[in-house]
């Protein structure tokens, strides 16, 4: 048997050495504006596109009589918080409930020296027909937070504020203690994922994705902890809100829990909304990002 | 229709070339085992596990060679978008096994610049369409054989064209930039040698160099075996990574443009940076096109017999009229907003 050039038989094979192992291009960095550390004003730059809300320890945190989006200044550090500015096109603006404290932190050092708010039995919510998430088949739910607890809380809820406790839409407890869970459930009670674990005294980040209707995927700083296939139906949502779960009763509520960031998309831009945050508030990357991806056949069966 | 793939990267890596990876036949992504996936993505890529449609979680009916390649590229553009932080857009590759190298011939022939290579383990390049050499009479098992005439909707005998819009083999001419390395063993009885063979005699007559046939035999270690690269399996298949990764990481073939004026090989449909040509439903006929984008004149033919077709010029101005002579006959159509005019008829 002959062969032309080309046809290799048998063939030398070359070991992988050198630079040719592991070849990662150097990272990048994000664009941020203004200063670093320390909280301050919008030094973190999220891809705006499919953006539906995001509230930002830094000039999200407000005082409505003294700051807003457009004079984002911040109430001195310490300072009591009694409302949250959606920085997100939708202008989710939240005001402080509950009968706890919700403080200004400037610069919290587990999150890298960034701002948050600190929620002791309290927390942010509004009333909003629908929900943001609710009825959603794709969405990114991105929470950075620092917690000195592992008790009972929730970090964000969408859920109905009257007519039984069923609708909790979107929860995410840490029930049992240390354990996160995200809930997505409908009218029929129908769990969509839990799982995985936190540290209490360490930043973290919470993803949860919604890829299709029934697949779900939550990650915890950037690692898949939980996936699931339910395939929960709509439900019937007038409230949402941040460091507590609404239902008929406002359950579940934050206490020793900092809120830094809330971001919620409507696409499946995880990756990369991920390592801005992680970034931005020095939370360890793992070696790998990735999972499952759902996208649509542009011809059909 | 829902389709799913895998997605696995460096967290910290930018700039990163797409290599999607597909599995065998009738399997799903899940028989790459955590640490080939891992592999791969250590390697520095992006690393895309497509499953195949009627596979997995994957939505649809399964086909073999034909429909299944959109879903590919839809993938490879579902990462681009949302993966743009990650991803060199301009560097594209493609591996596969056994019915994934079968996917590798097809997408290079459907999609030809779209990718920058193709690495295909012991591929099918022929499902059915030479009595001969063809998947269906040379190779498959009497399941296989039955799962084939269920997704094509025949067998060869009966719907011989619907095998022939799926011949890769006839169409692998149109990978005229970019570089395919294929791997077989000469012993392969799931999927035989001459699959590759074929593919390399048929570039030869073209007169195309930019390939490598590496054929292994019991003289050789390591070999080709058929399997997967999973560690516990076939992990000779592993050091052929040494080939063509280097290269991947390299940028070595950079991105190309099928040429403004030639002749293509249409196996069911065609789509180039230049224009998109489908004949009949995508999957039941076989054509070529001789075209010249500067004067805009096609000529298309089935060998087949008569179908429709359907042609999309891309990059021309926006909304304006556009004229074109397909078979001699001209028309005008106005283009989209972005800048793509179609045009339909029979051949």
């Amino acid at each position: 048997m002959v062969f032309p050039p080309n046809r290799i038989f048998p063939h030398d094979v070359i070991p992988i050495s050198g630079d040719a192992v592991g070849k990662v291009m150097d990272f990048t960095s994000i664009s941020k504006s203004l200063e670093s550390g320390g909280g301050g004003v919008a030094d973190l730059a999220l891809p705006a596109e499919n953006l539906l809300a995001w509230w930002y320890a830094g000039n999200g945190a407000t005082k409505p009589e003294e700051i807003t989006v457009a004079n984002p200044l911040l109430p001195p550090d310490g300072q009591a918080v009694t409302a949250w500015a959606d920085l997100g096109v939708s202008s989710y603006d939240l005001t402080k409930a509950g009968a706890g404290t919700a403080t200004w932190r400037k610069s919290v050092a587990a999150a890298n020296g960034r701002g948050g708010i600190e929620l002791n039995n309290a927390y942010f919510s509004r009333n909003i027909a629908g929900g943001i998430l609710a009825n959603l088949t794709t969405y990114n739910l991105h929470i950075a937070f620092f917690s000195t607890t592992t008790a009972l809380a929730a970090l964000y809820g969408e859920g109905r504020s009257t007519g039984g406790g069923v609708p909790v839409v979107i929860g995410w407890l840490n029930n049992p203690a240390g354990d996160i869970q995200l809930f997505h459930r409908s009218d029929a009670s129908v769990v969509a994922t839990l799982g995985g674990n936190f540290t209490a005294g360490a930043m973290h980040i919470f993803t949860g994705r919604r890829i299709a209707s029934n697949s779900w995927s939550i990650l915890l700083d950037g690692v898949e902890v939980a996936t699931d296939t339910d395939a929960p139906g709509t439900t019937t949502i007038d409230r949402l809100a941040i460091g507590a779960l609404v239902r008929d009763t406002v359950t579940a509520i934050c206490s020793d829990t900092t809120i830094c960031c809330v971001a919620i998309y409507s696409d499946d831009s995880y990756a990369s909304v991920f390592a801005l945050m992680a970034e931005h508030y020095g939370v360890t990357m793992p070696p790998f990002l990735g999972g499952e991806i759902a996208y649509a056949s542009s011809i059909g069966i | 229709m829902t389709l799913r793939a895998r997605v696995l990267f460096p967290s910290t890596g930018r700039n990163l070339p797409i290599v999607v990876i597909m599995h065998g036949f009738s399997d799903q992504v899940s028989n790459f085992i955590s640490s080939t996936r891992e592999r791969f993505a250590g390697y520095g890529v992006f690393a895309l596990f497509v499953e195949m449609r009627g596979r997995g979680a994957s939505g649809g009916s399964p086909d073999a060679g034909g429909r299944e390649i959109q879903d590919i590229i839809d993938a490879v553009q579902y990462v681009k978008a949302t993966y743009a932080t990650f991803v060199n857009p301009n560097q594209v590759y493609i591996v596969g096994y056994s019915g994934g190298g079968g996917n590798v011939f097809s997408a290079l022939s459907k999609f030809p610049d779209t990718f920058n290579g193709g690495i295909a383990f012991f591929g099918i390049s022929d499902y059915g369409y030479d009595e001969t050499d063809g998947w269906y009479q040379n190779g498959a098992s009497v399941s296989q054989q039955t799962s084939l005439a269920n997704w094509i909707g025949g067998t060869p005998v009966a719907v011989p064209d619907r095998y022939h819009s799926r011949a890769s083999v006839l169409a692998i001419v149109n990978f005229t930039g970019g570089h395919l390395w294929m791997f077989h063993d000469l012993s392969d009885t799931s999927v035989p040698v001459v699959n590759s063979q074929n593919v390399a005699d048929t570039m030869d007559a073209a007169g195309l160099t930019n390939y490598e046939l590496n054929i292994t035999t019991t003289l050789d270690n390591p070999r080709w075996l058929h399997g997967y690269p999973n560690l516990g399996e076939q992990e000779s298949l592993i050091e052929a990574e040494a080939i063509f990764v280097p290269d991947i990481l390299a940028g070595t073939y950079p991105a190309w443009t099928v040429p403004a004026s030639g002749t293509l090989q249409v196996a069911g449909y065609l789509d180039t940076k230049r224009f998109r040509l489908e004949l009949g439903n995508l999957t039941d006929e076989y054509g070529e096109v001789t075209y010249d984008m500067t004067t805009r004149e096609f000529t298309i033919t089935s060998d087949t017999g008569a179908a429709t077709y359907s042609l999309t010029l891309k990059g021309q101005m926006p909304n304006t009229s556009i004229s074109a002579t397909i078979n001699e006959v001209e028309d005008s159509q106005m283009s989209d907003g972005f800048g793509n005019v179609t045009f339909t008829g029979d051949v």
